[in-house]
């Protein structure tokens, strides 16, 4: 249960991260920190009912989460050699 | 009653006329189109006269449209009516060779006429309404195109178009009639339907009435319109503006009388309808009435015949409505020869002044037209009922039977009687007595114009004597072949002695209001006439007011009405393209909450996911 | 002599030289006119063939197997008569009318679109017709029209896709909820959807239909469609032939959905009266010569409505009948207008006067059009306008009164707008007809004459399929 109770916690930082933080890389840490929140909640579940499907799918997450963050990366990069700037705030060409 | 293709041959002949002369017309010396279109118009009356001796003929053609045969059928009605179209149809063309000498359309001319007469004979000859609606139509289409003949003249245009209008107002009540007789009784065949509604003379039993009245008011509707009856009365004086021949043939003998041939070919709609038939009486009472007064303060030639024949139309409707269905054909012959005489004695005349139509520059033709003076003294005797001639005898057969009807319409008919002979004395007094106002110099038409005349004359003094009253001891040709087959009520003579008085009050009342309009007609000449009577000859000019009238309350509401609809209508293509812009602007909204800031999207996200997970908590 | 062959190629002739004429403009007017005139002589010889009662022709090949969607073709006395209009009139338009080669190419592709509508027996394929004929129309406006044609083009665009939405929807629900084992006509017909299904199944195809008749208030793209378009008649003589509303009610609407048609009998009465009667008040006050041909036609179409929608025999082919009879002689008048135009250079009404006097056959042959457009008996408008009259008043008296003051309001309009073309003083003198306009004048004058004074040769055809529908909805003769 206590394990839950971590896991609610980093996911509420994560969330609070991904909203007041305004560089990409930032967001970016927070949204891997929500992720890691999922991770660990699965693994305790994975711990109360005895089950190994939850780990396996938590061993995935990771795997793609390594290729995720690299494109995720790559790209933060690629905009900040364009834009001079990382802000999301100013990263804002896409609107009604 | 044979079978035979020679019926529809009839028809084909002028038809043929018009097609050839139409096409190659053009490229005839002068008067060989005119010698064309006689000869197959003298054709078709002889085939018609031919056919009618032996006992008449029909011919059909099952399915023309689904249920509706296209059918013809010449018995003793139509064949009558044959013989008037065909007959003085041919008189009138021979005429027009001489008047329409020179003129640049000559060949267009005869076309036309041709074409008319095909119409009207597929008019006449129709054994089944949809067909006498294409001969209804197509004699419009005719009149329509000869009074626009001169059509670089605006007026001519209007007045053609204005013709056509107005009778297409008469042709819906036509159409929806047959829509009423179709739906009661599945066919729109004549003799079908008689059969149907009155089998041996009779009405059948167990008809509905409402119906029939319906269908037998709507096709008078139909007569009304071309017949030229109160209240659709407005394009006949205006039709005068085709050449003189057009107004002698359509506009006075043929087609006008259209309407009261209809009303006769249908008796059997008729005759147990006293409802309608009273309508009948009425409207030709009042058409009798409006056009004899309409007629004394014209100034046009060819306007006063053209009022006279209102007039005369009405007395037929009268006789008609009365249920004196012979007696109305009767009038419908004399009257052709007569006001055709009348129509072409002023052709003459107008010819005679090289086109001057205006009686007031006329008078004085007595003593330069020696063959026209005597048409036209015969015409006017004759339409004003001088004893013998034609037109006392048809007229008094109206009167007589509508004594019968009812004493009040007898007294009424009569007065328009005496207003007939007044101003038919005054046509001939200003056109031919007095000195002559003109200044031009006046001879007479040549031989091709005055010997259809003669011809005409003749009939105007000696057609009154094949239905004669059955007082004076000699046989009646025309009332028992007619009532072979028209469906009439038999009726009871009336005693000898008031037949006879009601004779001898008519022969009075023609010969002394003959007499009087001659002497007052003069001071017209003179310009000596009572202030009353000039005052009274303004409104008459302008036909009461009628035109104006229709103009004011129809016709310019009508236009106003159009013009703003036609706006309205870009309106409801601006509704449409707003209900477009309505979407547009909805979907501009939308596109607002797309802010371009990542966190507010992140917000939206998080707190969509916390509602969706509340939501499935709670429930 | 294999018929359905015939059928398969005349189909697909104008498509195929369309596309041809596209890619090689140099093949000119004669290759159009030959691909046209061959596509008319196939129609007359499958009509002349199908004399008779109740013949036709029908062919049909699984296209689409998991749902059961053919390639079937289907040419009953309607189609037949509907084919030889619409090939005619083609024929006309492509011989006549001065155009940019291509916009023939574009004419005959839309020839296509049109028989194939009015040929296809299942249910898809008349929606794919239904639709790609609109991609020619909508080129031809977009490219060759006048000032405003894009606004024109968009209006009606939109007006055609909101029609077309609903009916796909209703081409589905009318399969799946009536349980028809395809979309096949005749299986579709022998399961008609019921209940509220059919209310909402007749409402989607009313829309579209309803667009293409045009039904007031949904012909307000029409005028401006008409008025935008090419001076030369082409694209409006084609236009008038998309005018395939009627026949889509006729053929697929009604007896697809026969209750949801009952409940709005009413209501579409109404509108067919009220929009002859508009439409016809409207023309009056037109000041150019397509505005006022495109009110006459939305008038007349409401008349033939009014014949349909009574559900009677007579209404139905008179419908029918004045349907095709109005293709060729609106058709006729629009690419006579375009003549006209040509000559003097306006479509308005008023600043010409008196070219009768110069061109005197050619005022013969547009009064010939004219009366065969207010309906003169012995031409063609008369026996369509008769018998939807007929049909009519047996469903609606006072409506049938109401819509056919129409035919004095079109003798109104019509004679006016002539007058003040040919009569009256010339201040113009034009030139006459030319050999290939007297060849265009025979051609449709003896067209109007024959289908007028002879229109047996028509209605026994179509007449036993119009009694069929008649039955299907309860009605006697």
């Amino acid at each position: 249960m206590s394990w839950l109770v971590v896991s609610a916690l980093l996911f509420a930082i994560g969330a609070y991260g991904v909203l007041s933080r305004r560089t990409a890389i930032l967001v970016f840490l927070s949204i891997e920190l929500m992720l890691n929140a999922a991770n660990l909640a699965l693994i305790a579940f994975a711990k109360q009912w005895g089950s190994l499907d939850a780990q396996v799918v938590t061993l995935f997450v990771i795997a793609i989460a390594a290729a995720e963050v690299a494109v995720g990366l790559g790209l933060i990069v690629a905009i900040f050699r364009r834009r001079e700037t990382t802000g999301i705030d100013e990263l804002r060409g896409l609107k009604g | 009653m044979q079978e035979t293709i020679l019926l529809p041959l009839i028809i084909l002949l002028p038809l043929l006329g018009f097609a050839v002369l139409g096409l190659w017309g053009k490229r005839m010396q002068e008067p060989t189109p005119g010698i064309v279109a006689s000869a197959l118009v003298l054709g078709s009356f002889v085939l018609g006269v031919v056919l009618l001796a032996q006992g008449g003929a029909r011919w059909g053609l099952e399915d023309w449209l689904p249920g509706i045969p296209l059918s013809f059928a010449l018995d003793n009605l139509s064949g009558l009516m044959v013989m008037i179209v065909a007959g003085i149809g041919f008189l009138i063309h021979v005429y027009a060779i001489g008047y329409m000498h020179g003129d640049a359309g000559f060949s267009r001319f005869f076309s036309y006429f041709n074409l008319f007469i095909a119409a009207m004979l597929v008019l006449v000859l129709g054994d089944s309404l949809p067909v006498v609606f294409v001969g209804w139509e197509g004699v419009g289409l005719a009149s329509y195109l000869l009074i626009g003949f001169w059509y670089a003249d605006r007026v001519n245009g209007d007045s053609a178009r204005k013709a056509f209008i107005v009778n297409r107002i008469g042709d819906l009540g036509f159409l929806l009639g047959m829509g009423v007789l179709w739906a009661n009784f599945g066919t729109l065949s004549i003799s079908e339907l008689r059969e149907a509604i009155a089998p041996e003379g009779e009405l059948a039993v167990g008809l509905n009435n409402a119906a029939l009245a319906l269908a037998a008011f709507l096709l008078f509707v139909g007569a009304i319109g071309k017949s030229a009856q109160v209240p659709l009365m407005v394009w006949l004086p205006d039709a005068m503006a085709g050449p003189t021949p057009v107004s002698a043939l359509i506009h006075a003998a043929t087609m006008v009388t259209a309407g009261v041939y209809l009303l006769c070919r249908n008796s059997f709609l008729y005759f147990d309808l006293p409802d309608v038939s009273f309508w009948i009486v009425l409207i030709g009472m009042i058409t009798a009435v409006y056009g004899a007064l309409c007629a004394f303060g014209q100034t046009d030639i060819k306007r006063i015949v053209a009022y006279s024949t209102l007039s005369q139309l009405g007395f037929m409707f009268v006789a008609a409505g009365v249920g004196a269905y012979w007696v109305a054909m009767f009038h419908v012959m004399t009257h052709a020869f007569f006001k055709a005489l009348l129509f072409m004695s002023s052709g003459s005349v107008i010819h005679a002044l090289g086109g001057e139509q205006d009686v007031r520059k006329m008078g004085g033709m007595w003593n330069y037209l020696p063959q026209t003076r005597i048409h036209g003294l015969v015409g006017a005797l004759a339409l004003g009922g001088l004893p013998l001639l034609s037109g006392f005898w048809s007229k008094d057969a109206i009167l007589a039977y509508s004594y019968e009807y009812s004493p009040v319409v007898w007294f009424v008919m009569l007065l328009v009687a005496a207003m007939t002979a007044l101003y038919s004395m005054r046509w001939f007094v200003l056109v031919f007595l007095g000195k002559y106002r003109g200044h031009e110099h006046p001879h007479e038409s040549p031989s091709v114009m005055t010997w259809p005349n003669h011809v005409l004359t003749l009939g105007s003094l000696f057609a009154g004597f094949v239905g004669l009253p059955y007082v004076i001891q000699y046989k009646n040709f025309l009332e028992p072949w007619l009532n072979k087959v028209i469906v009439h009520h038999e009726h009871e003579k009336l005693p000898v002695l008031e037949e006879w008085t009601l004779i001898l009050v008519s022969a009075a009342v023609a010969v002394g209001a003959l007499y009087y309009g001659y002497r007052f007609f003069q001071a017209e000449a003179a310009g000596r006439l009572p202030a009353w009577f000039v005052r009274f000859q303004e409104a008459s000019l302008r036909s009461f007011y009628a035109d104006d009238v229709y103009n004011a309350l129809i016709v310019k509401p009508l236009k106003s009405v159009a013009k703003i609809l036609f706006d309205a209508d870009n309106g409801v293509l601006t509704g449409f393209q707003w209900l477009g812009s309505v979407t547009g602007t909805l979907g501009g909204l939308l596109a607002r909450l797309e802010t371009g800031y990542l966190r507010f999207y992140a917000a939206g996200l998080l707190v969509a996911a916390v509602l969706l997970i509340l939501v499935g908590v709670i429930r | 002599m294999n018929y359905d062959a015939l059928m398969h190629v005349g189909l697909f002739l104008p498509l195929l030289a369309g596309i041809a004429l596209l890619i090689w403009p140099s093949l000119g007017r004669t290759f159009a006119v030959a691909a046209a005139g061959v596509t008319f002589l196939l129609a007359a010889w499958l009509f002349a063939g199908a004399q008779g009662e109740g013949a036709g022709y029908a062919s049909q090949t699984l296209l689409l197997e998991p749902i059961q969607m053919y390639y079937a073709l289907g040419l009953d006395g309607v189609g037949l008569m509907l084919w030889l209009a619409v090939s005619f009139t083609t024929l006309l338009a492509v011989y006549i009318a001065q155009v940019p080669i291509r916009m023939l190419g574009w004419a005959l592709l839309m020839e296509t679109g049109l028989l194939g509508i009015f040929a296809a027996a299942d249910l898809v394929l008349f929606y794919v017709f239904f639709e790609a004929t609109l991609i020619p129309a909508l080129l031809m406006l977009g490219l060759y029209g006048g000032r405003e044609r894009l606004k024109a083009a968009y209006t009606f665009a939109l007006f055609t896709l909101v029609g077309s939405l609903p009916m796909l929807a209703a081409v589905f629900a009318v399969r799946y909820l009536g349980g028809a084992p395809s979309f096949l006509h005749a299986d579709l017909a022998a399961n008609p959807v019921s209940g509220a299904a059919a209310t909402w199944v007749f409402l989607g195809f009313l829309v579209a239909f309803a667009v293409k008749t045009p039904l007031f208030p949904l012909h307000a793209w029409l005028p401006s469609f008409h008025a935008e378009n090419h001076p030369s008649g082409l694209a409006d003589a084609m236009g008038t032939l998309y005018k395939v509303g009627l026949f889509a009610f006729f053929k697929w609407a009604i007896p697809l959905a026969p209750e949801g048609f009952a409940q709005f009998q009413g209501l579409l009465l109404l509108l067919a009266a009220f929009g002859a009667i508009y439409a016809a008040w409207l023309a009056f006050a037109a000041r150019d010569w397509k505005r006022l041909l495109a009110y006459g036609g939305v008038s007349h179409m409401g008349l033939g409505a009014l014949g349909l929608f009574s559900g009677h025999a007579d209404g139905v082919t008179g419908a029918l009948f004045l349907l095709a009879a109005s293709m060729v002689y609106t058709g006729g008048l629009f690419l006579v207008v375009g003549r006209i135009a040509e000559r003097t250079e306006t479509l308005e009404i008023g600043p010409v006067r008196g070219i009768a006097k110069s061109a005197p056959a050619l005022s013969v042959l547009t009064m010939f059009l004219v009366m065969a457009m207010i309906g003169l008996p012995g031409l063609s408008g008369f026996p369509g306008e008769f018998m939807a009259l007929l049909g009519a008043w047996k469903a609606s008296p006072w409506l049938t009164f109401v819509a056919f003051t129409a035919v004095i309001a079109a003798a109104a309009y019509a004679l006016t707008a002539y007058q003040a073309l040919f009569q009256e003083s010339p201040n113009r003198t034009v030139p006459d007809l030319t050999p290939r306009e007297w060849v265009f004048g025979v051609a449709v004058v003896a067209s109007t004459l024959l289908v007028g004074l002879y229109p047996k040769m028509f209605t026994e055809l179509i007449h036993p399929v119009s009694e069929a529908l008649a039955k299907l909805l309860g009605g006697g003769a």
